[in-house]
């Protein structure tokens, strides 16, 4: 087994969005607790949805979706907050998300639209 | 009986720590070194020279003499070894597997655990089978060389994948040997690199002028050097295409002057030879060989009962004797199979002299294994002529065995090939077990298009054939599937209980389904009653899976009742149950430690409730809307379990699936308010952390086990029907929440945290 390379292991940690290692590393406080006033399934919502509204890499909108989930947010909140933000955003943007988050929600959309037998 | 010695019976009793289903036990025997046969001295000197390394690859077309060579290797060496001729049906996981650790069984025991693994038929290749046989392999003491001969007929990706994995295992002083006609499903490249394998090929294989002068004298035929030459050159060493050019100077005439070229092409073989060769055997020998070349293997009464012509048993005895294409398959000389590129040369011709025989000849084939306790072979063959109506009655016959010994893939492959042909359609007791069994191996689409045929064919006009039979089964399914509510389950299970009795089918599963939807509809008493009836049924073989879901039914009543120990005690007979009937891991795996979780949390065992978690996320994907009450009720009692653990994140996941579930079968009774209960319960904790690995859903779970393959994410979402984009996206997502950062780690995570077996 070769050995580990620091910059490696920064990058594959980057790469799937390790939360516990961006942390450590640069001080983002990536957990959800600095905002008393909203709960921590609104917050999370809210911040998948600056995520989709600022254009982000597929990763980080699966990783938010995630833990949106994780808060206690329902799929149908989730996929409402995009319909909800897409008259400010547009529409490229709340499209362009829609595959990853549904890869959060469970669902393979893409396989499902190509799915012979599909709904 | 003649198949006595070609297979090994087995009694009613599964044999524990063996294999499940009847092997073919030819196809672990070495073909033995025939007299005639080249001595392959310095291939066998290149193989066993200087630092040996751990993987053989044999790769050559039809004809080389790839197995000779193996053989012959066995025999001069002191090593031991362990043989599998692999064959079409080995595409099946579980089958195939199953012969390597019988064949590595012969050598040192390779223990239980692989047997019980390999017979269990919920139990993951990738998670469960492959590291036991692995690891049993790796501990072997004495060095084996294990021999799979004829590799490329695999094309199951599973299959693949298992070899791939395996030859990570092969101990200091083994090998691992894969002979076949295109490159082995391994890694070549790495292992080349790594210089962990030996490769050889068609240019080390081809025969030289020495080499070929003692084939021809051995086949009987003395040329002059400068013909012995000129053949040799003209066939570029291809032992077969020199053995049968001996075959044919043997029947007395010269070689013709301008002989065109038999160099390893198998179209030139058949044109020429087919109308040489054959032309010059009496007409009797060529329908014999033509004809019984549509056998897989063949005896003397086969052979008989097949042409319709007396005296074949004579004629097969002959021809063993007389040349080298028909190879035996036992020590009492019963039963031979013709030389692989032999027998697709009579094919051709048969297909081409008399095509409207080939059916006739394996419809009879079918009739005689059939008559012969061969039912399986009878079941290949009937599919091999198309005939779809005898399929259909043996797959009605087989299905439920085959699938308790762990043979899945080769039951899909069955009803597969009816399907394609429209064979289900025309046969409801096909339709029914087809459902059923999707039911139970997590395939809940297939389940309902199924179950939506019976349910067509019940619908139809009563003018059709009468198949009380069927009806009964589809009762069960109906009631089994839950598809139209609580209501309607107990009434279908009531319907199916009585047309059971008056078949006088004796099966728990109609007094099980009877209790469920009591227990649905709220009546505790009324339930459990059913519930004591299945277990006076107990000892029934084969219903060990409804006894012990049975059992978890009760402990649940006790619990609701307050009555703690007594769930404890049902809930270690209900694993007990799987236990004896040698079932590791199944559909009704989550409900048991479901069962164990509550009542470890109960009596203060946190880690044990942990343990049961862990062991309840292996097989929690195998549980879904197919049996929605199942689904639900072991995912309720987990949920509560993560709760009084604090976990609130496994809790949630939970809860995501239960309500996913609840929206498919919406009349689930009392099970719907007990989810509300979880579900504010859930709603009302505060916090969230990041979630960790009880978390995981049963999507990432179901792809935990490949990450052990050495399948790319490309190839995996080709198994498994995703896109790879879902596959690298599910992949990341397993990765954070087991803490690490690569598929390996994440592997190596798994089994420490109890998710993969070591």
């Amino acid at each position: 087994m070769s050995q580990t390379v620091r910059f490696q292991e920064t990058l594959r940690r980057l790469t799937m969005v390790d939360e516990g290692f961006v942390q450590g590393e640069t001080g983002l406080g990536l957990g959800l607790t600095g905002a008393p006033a909203l709960e921590a399934r609104t917050a999370a919502l809210l911040r998948l949805a600056a995520l989709v509204a600022i254009g982000s890499p597929g990763v980080c909108l699966e990783w938010s979706a995630s833990r949106a989930l994780a808060a206690g947010a329902s799929e149908d909140e989730i996929t409402d907050m995009l319909l909800a933000i897409a008259p400010v955003t547009g529409l490229a943007r709340v499209v362009a998300a829609a595959p990853e988050v549904a890869t959060a929600l469970g669902y393979d959309v893409v396989a499902a639209l190509e799915e012979p037998d599909g709904c | 009986m003649s198949d006595s010695d070609l297979r090994h019976q087995q009694s009613q009793a599964r044999r524990a720590g063996g294999p499940a289903f009847d092997l073919v036990m030819s196809k672990l025997r070495r073909p033995p070194v025939r007299p005639g046969a080249v001595s392959r001295s310095s291939l066998i000197e290149r193989l066993a020279r200087g630092h040996p390394r751990p993987i053989v690859s044999v790769v050559a077309p039809a004809g080389y003499g790839k197995t000779t060579l193996l053989s012959q290797w066995a025999e001069r060496n002191g090593q031991a070894f362990a043989w599998v001729s692999v064959e079409e049906p080995d595409n099946d996981p579980k089958v195939l597997l199953t012969y390597v650790a019988e064949a590595l069984d012969q050598v040192e025991p390779v223990g239980e655990r692989v047997f019980a693994a390999l017979a269990s038929p919920g139990s993951s290749v990738p998670g469960s089978v492959v590291p036991r046989l692995g690891a049993a392999f790796a501990a072997m003491t004495a060095p084996v060389a294990l021999v799979l001969d004829d590799v490329h007929v695999l094309h199951d990706r599973e299959c693949r994948a298992a070899l791939s994995v395996l030859a990570d295992h092969v101990p200091a002083g083994s090998r691992l040997v894969l002979a076949g006609r295109h490159e082995p499903p391994l890694r070549v490249a790495r292992l080349r690199a790594e210089g962990r394998i030996t490769e050889i090929g068609p240019g080390e294989l081809s025969l030289t002028p020495g080499e070929a002068a003692s084939l021809l004298r051995g086949a009987g035929v003395v040329l002059g050097e400068d013909d012995a030459a000129k053949l040799h050159q003209q066939t570029e060493g291809w032992a077969a295409g020199l053995y049968l050019a001996a075959l044919y100077l043997r029947e007395g005439d010269p070689l013709p002057g301008a002989v065109p070229s038999f160099a390893g092409s198998d179209r030139l073989v058949s044109q020429y030879m087919e109308s040489e060769f054959l032309a010059r055997i009496s007409r009797r020998q060529r329908e014999f060989l033509t004809r019984t070349a549509a056998l897989e293997r063949m005896c003397g009464p086969l052979a008989e009962a097949v042409l319709e012509a007396p005296g074949s048993a004579a004629t097969l005895a002959d021809l063993a004797r007389s040349n080298l294409l028909l190879v035996p398959l036992d020590r009492r000389g019963e039963w031979y199979r013709y030389h692989r590129l032999f027998r697709d040369m009579l094919l051709a011709e048969l297909q081409r002299g008399e095509p409207g025989l080939m059916p006739v000849l394996r419809r009879r084939a079918a009739a005689w294994c059939l008559h012969n306790g061969l039912p399986e072979d009878a079941l290949e063959y009937s599919m091999a002529a198309g005939d779809v109506d005898a399929t259909a009655h043996l797959v009605g016959g087989l299905a439920v065995p085959t699938y308790r010994q762990g043979r899945i893939a080769t039951v899909q492959r069955w009803f597969r090939w009816l399907d394609e042909r429209g064979g289900i359609e025309d046969h409801p007791l096909a339709a029914v077990l087809a459902s059923m069994l999707s039911a139970l191996t997590a395939r809940p689409v297939a389940a309902e298009r199924w179950a939506d045929v019976v349910d067509r064919w019940r619908d139809q006009d009563a003018a059709r054939t009468d198949d009380p039979v069927a009806e009964a089964w589809a009762a069960v399914l109906r009631a089994l599937l839950c598809r139209r509510g609580v209501e309607q389950m107990r009434a279908d299970a009531d319907e199916a209980a009585g047309r059971l009795a008056a078949q006088n089918i004796a099966t728990p599963v109609g007094a099980l389904l009877r209790g469920i939807a009591r227990i649905l509809s709220g009546d505790l008493d009324g339930g459990d009653a059913f519930f004591q009836d299945v277990a006076s049924m107990g000892g029934q073989v084969g219903a060990a899976e409804d006894f012990a879901v049975a059992l978890c039914e009760r402990s649940l009543v006790a619990m609701a009742r307050s009555d703690w120990s007594l769930a404890e005690i049902l809930a270690g007979q209900a694993r007990a149950v799987l236990r004896r009937a040698g079932i590791e891991e199944n559909f009704a795996t989550p409900l048991v430690c479901a069962v164990h979780a509550r009542t470890a949390m109960h009596r203060g065992d946190g880690p044990a409730a942990r343990r049961e978690l862990v062991s309840a996320q292996r097989r929690r994907p195998d549980l879904t809307y197919a049996l929605p009450y199942l689904a639900v009720q072991a995912r309720i009692e987990l949920a509560r379990v993560h709760l009084a653990l604090a976990d609130l994140e496994g809790a949630r996941t939970l809860m995501r699936e239960i309500d996913e579930l609840l929206r498919r079968r919406p009349g689930l009774g009392t099970l719907t308010e007990e989810a509300r209960a979880v579900r504010s319960q859930v709603s009302r904790e505060r916090g969230s952390n990041m979630p960790g690995a009880s978390a995981l859903t049963a999507a990432e779970l179901r792809l935990l086990p490949m990450l052990s393959t050495h399948l790319s994410f490309p190839e995996i979402a080709a198994e498994i029907f995703l896109s790879p984009n879902t596959i690298k996206s599910e992949a990341f997502s397993i990765y954070r929440k087991l803490g690490v950062s690569s598929r390996s780690q994440a592997v190596s995570r798994s089994r420490d945290l109890g998710l993969l077996e070591r």
